[in-house]
């Protein structure tokens, strides 16, 4: 899943990068309203945490610019401000959750992922493909029962195709989403990943190539 | 007592009472005496009327009646009394009724008359008129009586008379105290609602409710001025907790982002096994931050004493050169970090009176001016010494519009480009700056010339 977090406060900011990019998100950050608006606009976020109080463009301008413009990410407004007129105000231009500072880390996760989920209209946080399970709150996987050891990459780009079961997911799409602007590596990088995911999930061939288009998470039994 | 209603219905049902009571008492009196003088007047014709039945001849004095009692007994409810007398004193003669009445023998001159109130015993009174005069003679020769005619009645009838004129005084008197006490109560009611009104508007006045008002229309002019004192003092409340509310909505917004950068960072650390050195970043990034929340902390509390009046201390003079120079001190690390150029210009001999108070103002000005000096920028002080002292701190690089900076002196208030150091700078510098020059009868003024921030601080010297 791919983050964008704007926030000028440079340890606010600093922290959730940390800490969504350590549970393998890809994330990107800005530091005030105007490269917020243009990583927003040059990207498919998944999500994007906004806070309001931004130089040069302030938050709800970002946010409203960003649904004028149609973009579908998920904006969590993260901000100071806690009067009932300014959820109100927020929830009303377009964002998709309000939380206030100072917040627990762990509560900021839990709102991404409900925001994951309800963007590719799944309801149950785990995820099943066959005898896949993979438990998006605990970010663990089981196959047939058994647990699945995944780097925090591997996982994202696992938990990212189980969104969309039985869907072909372009190479494109999977470098959108789970890899960030940080990342060094080529679009080649899918491919070793799609490898070493193959490899932990056995011989099942959950993971299929569709030649010249992408890859299907499916379970063909 | 406490009720002003039941004080006026008592004060006045006191004084009416009072008032009946002496006119009740007054027309008594004129009824009484009219009463007697009418009694008086009657008797007095009825011995002149006797008198004409007497007459005094050779052998004496001659009645022209046989038996006394037939006039005693004339009027048989109200007998006539009479007693005649020679005016030595010697008796004649008189009716049965007043034989054995021990009379005093009155001194008046021929042809007067004497009025007297005879006690029968029990309580039988009469009202006696006693007329000296001389009997008509038979002749001239006859040698001239002087007789005391006296003539009573019983004054019962007058006295049940006068019973009955105070019946109806006070029969009258206390129903009208009676009604009039009912009507004043009424009336003291009616006339007081708006007293009362204003109690119960204000009992149930709901501060909490902004712009909530005593409505004036229809106070009585007396109660006007309490009515517009009271709505100014709510006035002032309002604008007070509207400001205190904005202050402490800013403050609380203030801390709160320094505090969830706090968290993150602690939260962060915490949240996966890290290495001694990633602790040690994260400790050290969380102590930046509380030395900043500290600093926010600081202002708020400046403040707080600003406006709770205790300011400048003592007055005394300081050197102004040592002064300021501590005034840089906590700054100078930064400007170098910065590359800033900094120049002061002071004058050797100038003192102030509240150095605390200069001192916190000058070092926010400064430090104000470190943080939004562009990057190898300069900043200034110079100090102008006369009858005051002018301090004027100004920096390059200023990204605010003179509009901007005008609106820099509200608390909380920060521009796009001020903020880049969010939770660092609470927006609270210029706010306690001015706040303490005001508090040193001084003038805080702030423009933007040229893409120049100045600050200028004018203090009396003295």
């Amino acid at each position: 899943m791919r983050l964008l977090v704007v926030e000028d406060y440079t340890p606010i900011r600093e922290s959730i990068v940390q800490s969504f990019r350590e549970e393998g998100y890809a994330v990107d950050e800005a530091a005030d309203g105007e490269e917020g608006l243009w990583l927003a606009r040059e990207s498919a976020y998944d999500v994007i945490i906004l806070d309001l109080m931004l130089p040069n463009v302030d938050g709800m301008r970002v946010l409203r610019t960003l649904r004028a413009a149609g973009t579908g990410s998920a904006v969590l407004i993260l901000t100071a401000r806690d009067s009932v007129d300014a959820r109100v105000k927020g929830l009303d231009t377009g964002a998709d959750d309000y939380l206030t500072k100072p917040f627990a880390m762990e509560e900021l996760h839990s709102r991404v992922r409900a925001l994951v989920r309800r963007k590719y209209a799944q309801t149950n946080p785990t995820l099943t493909v066959g005898p896949l399970h993979i438990d998006t709150a605990a970010r663990s996987v089981t196959l047939d029962g058994k647990t699945v050891d995944l780097t925090a990459r591997e996982y994202a780009l696992l938990e990212y195709m189980a969104h969309r079961p039985g869907q072909v997911v372009t190479r494109t799409e999977v470098w959108d989403h789970v890899y960030d602007f940080r990342s060094d590596a080529t679009s080649n990088v899918v491919d070793v990943y799609i490898g070493y995911l193959r490899k932990k999930l056995g011989a099942k061939e959950l993971i299929r190539t569709r030649r010249g288009q992408g890859y299907i998470l499916e379970d063909h039994t | 007592m406490g009720s002003l209603r039941i004080r006026l219905v008592l004060s006045v049902g006191v004084a009416m009472a009072l008032l009946a009571g002496v006119m009740g008492y007054a027309l008594h009196e004129v009824v009484r005496n009219d009463l007697y003088l009418q009694l008086d007047k009657s008797l007095e014709t009825r011995a002149r009327t006797l008198t004409a039945l007497m007459e005094q001849d050779d052998e004496g004095l001659y009645l022209e009646w046989t038996d006394p009692e037939d006039i005693e007994r004339a009027r048989p409810a109200l007998p006539d009394y009479f007693l005649l007398k020679t005016a030595s004193g010697e008796f004649i003669t008189s009716s049965p009724g007043l034989a054995d009445v021990q009379h005093g023998h009155p001194i008046i001159a021929e042809g007067d008359v004497a009025y007297a109130t005879l006690h029968m015993g029990g309580d039988a009174s009469l009202r006696a008129v006693t007329l000296r005069f001389t009997p008509k003679a038979e002749n001239e020769e006859v040698p001239p009586m002087v007789l005391d005619l006296m003539v009573a009645e019983s004054v019962t009838p007058t006295e049940e008379t006068l019973a009955n004129v105070r019946f109806w005084i006070l029969l009258i008197g206390g129903l009208g105290i009676v009604l009039g006490s009912g009507l004043l109560f009424l009336i003291v009611r009616h006339e007081t609602a708006p007293l009362k009104h204003l109690a119960r508007r204000i009992q149930t006045l709901d501060t909490e409710v902004p712009a909530s008002r005593i409505n004036l229309d229809r106070a009585p002019s007396e109660l006007r001025p309490v009515v517009s004192q009271l709505n100014e003092m709510l006035e002032r409340l309002e604008i007070a907790r509207t400001r205190e509310r904005e202050f402490t909505a800013g403050a609380a917004h203030e801390l709160r982002t320094p505090l969830a950068g706090i968290r993150a960072k602690l939260e962060l650390a915490l949240s996966r096994d890290r290495t001694t050195d990633q602790h040690r970043q994260f400790a050290k990034q969380s102590l930046e931050i509380a030395v900043g929340i500290q600093g926010v902390v600081e202002r708020l509390l400046n403040l707080a004493r600003l406006e709770a009046g205790e300011v400048l201390g003592e007055p005394r003079p300081v050197e102004l050169q040592v002064l300021l120079a501590e005034a840089w001190r906590p700054h100078a690390a930064k400007a170098h970090e910065r590359t800033l150029e900094y120049a002061a210009a002071i004058p050797a001999v100038a003192r102030v009176l509240h150095p605390e108070a200069v001192g916190v103002v000058v070092t926010n000005l400064l430090e104000n001016a470190v943080n939004y000096a562009d990057e190898g920028g300069s900043v200034r002080l110079d100090v102008e010494a006369g009858d005051s002292i002018r301090f004027i701190v100004s920096n390059t690089g200023a990204q605010l519009s003179n509009e901007d900076a005008q609106r820099a002196m509200d608390p909380f208030w920060r521009s796009d480009a001020a903020r880049r150091d969010a939770g660092v700078h609470a927006g609270l510098g210029l706010t306690l700056c001015r706040r303490l020059v005001e508090a040193m009868n001084g003038t805080f003024t702030v423009s933007v010339v040229d893409g120049r921030f100045i600050a200028t601080v004018t203090i009396p010297a003295r």
